[in-house]
């Protein structure tokens, strides 16, 4: 067995990246300079896997997202999905962004219906389909409501059967619960566990939260920061649900803690001599939880 | 309340109703205006048929009709236009970078400074009170088009790509709802550009014979009727209230509610 798991060995890559790199401008006019988000990362998705990227903020997780996506196009390397390079955006890699990104207008049915449409299924296919969906996130009893009066946790459950109704290949998760309160991110971690083990569909999972990505995944890569690079594949062969009382889960928990407070060191001194937007002092102070740091999600 | 302190200041003065009008004289006119033409106003036995021809017939119905009539082509174009404009400025540089700035000029402009270009242009005709009530609306029309449409959140664009949808599909069916609170306020503001122009138009060439609004106070004023004067004005007030406050301002606490952007 390689250490990536048994899979490799039988289908191709559901997602491959070939040395991508990316980099954006950040500021404007002569203040502007480039900044690189990605630089040569190179792995592979597998079918029906669940891969968690760990990393802290600024290490192009996001990027990564937007690239497989087709959102973004790299600057160099290549994406690959399903064997064929990346051109455009399509519905069999759907992203589910941290806003959940539901139209306000539409009721949840209705944007559940949204996807249905752009394929162009009849009205009364798109009915039944979203209704099928609505039931496997329990949301039915809401279908006629709007967004606003959802809760976090409904909204991204509606997110969920948005994505999931256009039938994905890959979905491509963007810290889909980072906003939302612990509570709640406890119900949808299991919830998504279980639509997981019963779809079968391949996920890509971005998230801050190295306990998050241990409970879900089969695979765990930490990103290196600025530029974003791979630091450590950890594939993780325990069976769900995972018990984090289990010395050897608990041993991996601290194995790629440890990898992620060290980025973060890293991180840190890296903000502190560049002088990134950061006063005196408040490095110290913020650093050592991993919560955001100057350069935010959006890259 | 009111109309009872100006009914006792009125006889407390001691003046002469051509000097300074006590609301009898305004409420009176106002009827009148209302039921006058060829039916008698309170005959009994032609009162059923009187509710037609108040409608058909009187004056100030077809002032109101004959300037809601304007307002609504005006608007109606500014609104063509206007949506076209803004969308320009959004989806093309070069428009931007030309008309961009022109547009705020023109919005700056009080629109009545147009009619002097406008009776020039198209004569003392229908046509001039139109372009007037067009460049008052237009300005606010295309601005609030093309602020909706740049505060269309990057996501909504996102998901839609991630959907695979079309960039037809992304126009009708994300940008313009996600623009449409903005653009709604734009067009109630639009809407009250237009009315005032509408009625700055009227007043200063008024048609013999085919007044509007203002038309009214104008030919009241060069009959120094009073009470007439300040019926217009009353039923001016009127549409204003019931437009803006009620047909617009319903329109937008809807969406706003909708959207999720009232506050809660």
């Amino acid at each position: 067995m390689n250490p990536d798991g048994d899979r490799t060995t039988r289908a191709a890559p559901k997602v491959r990246l070939q040395g991508v790199s990316k980099s954006f401008e950040t500021g404007v006019g002569k203040g502007a300079r480039r900044f690189e988000a990605v630089k040569g990362i190179s792995f592979d998705v597998h079918d029906g896997e669940f891969l968690a990227l760990v990393g802290p903020s600024g290490c192009g997780k996001s990027t990564l997202i937007n690239l497989i996506a087709g959102l973004d196009k790299p600057d160099a390397g290549q994406v690959f999905f399903e064997g064929k390079p990346v051109t455009g955006a399509g519905p069999d890699r759907l992203v589910i962004f941290q806003d959940h990104g539901l139209f306000p207008w539409l009721t949840v049915q209705k944007n559940v219906e949204f996807g249905l449409r752009i394929l162009g299924l009849e009205k009364h296919e798109r009915k039944e389909r979203a209704m099928r969906y609505l039931q496997m996130v329990h949301l039915t009893k809401f279908r006629r409501s709007y967004p606003f009066q959802l809760s976090g946790g409904m909204k991204q459950r509606a997110t969920l059967a948005r994505a999931l109704a256009v039938e994905p290949q890959v979905i491509l998760m963007d810290e889909p619960f980072a906003a939302l309160d612990p509570r709640t991110r406890d119900i949808l971690q299991v919830e998504l566990q279980e639509l997981w083990l019963q779809t079968k569909k391949t996920i890509v999972f971005v998230t801050h939260s190295v306990e998050e990505a241990l409970r879900l995944s089969d695979r765990i890569i930490v990103l290196a920061s600025q530029p974003g690079r791979v630091r450590k594949i950890t594939p993780v062969p325990f069976p769900h649900p995972r018990d984090f009382l289990d010395p050897a889960v608990a041993e991996m928990r601290a194995a790629i803690l440890k990898e992620f407070e060290e980025e973060l060191n890293i991180l840190v001194q890296k903000e502190g001599d560049d002088d990134w937007h950061l006063k005196e002092g408040s490095i110290s102070a913020r650093a050592p939880r991993g919560v955001d740091l100057s350069l935010g999600d959006g890259i | 309340m009111w109309i009872l302190a100006w009914e006792t200041v009125f006889r407390l003065s001691g003046r002469e109703a051509y000097e300074f009008t006590p609301p009898g004289d305004v409420l009176s006119a106002l009827w009148s205006g209302i039921s006058d033409g060829p039916v008698h106003a309170g005959s009994p036995d032609e009162a059923r048929k009187a509710l037609w021809g108040v409608c058909g017939d009187s004056t100030f119905v077809n002032a109101v009709c004959r300037s809601m009539l304007r307002i609504g082509l005006g608007f109606g174009v500014a609104l063509a236009l206007g949506f076209t404009l803004g969308f320009l400025l959004v989806h093309s540089r070069v428009c931007n970078w030309l008309m961009g700035p022109l547009v705020l000029g023109v919005q700056s402009l009080p629109s009545i400074c147009w009619m002097p270009v406008a009776v020039l242009w198209f004569g003392l005709s229908e046509r001039a009170i139109l372009f007037v009530v067009l460049m008052g609306s237009l300005g606010s029309i295309t601005m609030a088009t093309r602020d909706g449409l740049r505060q269309v959140p990057v996501t909504y664009q996102r998901v839609a790509s991630t959907f695979g949808a079309s960039l037809t599909q992304r126009l009708l069916w994300v940008s313009l709802p996600a623009a449409l609170p903005v653009f709604i306020s734009g067009l109630k503001q639009g809407w009250s550009f237009a009315w005032r122009s509408l009625l700055a138009g009227e007043l200063l060439y008024s048609v013999a014979g085919r007044e509007g609004m203002g038309g009214l106070l104008t030919m009241a004023r060069d009959l120094a009727d009073y009470g007439r004067m300040f019926a217009a004005m009353i039923v001016i007030v009127c549409i204003s209230v019931l437009v803006d406050r009620v047909i617009f301002n319903r329109l937008e606490q809807h969406v706003r509610l909708r959207w999720g952007l009232a506050a809660r």
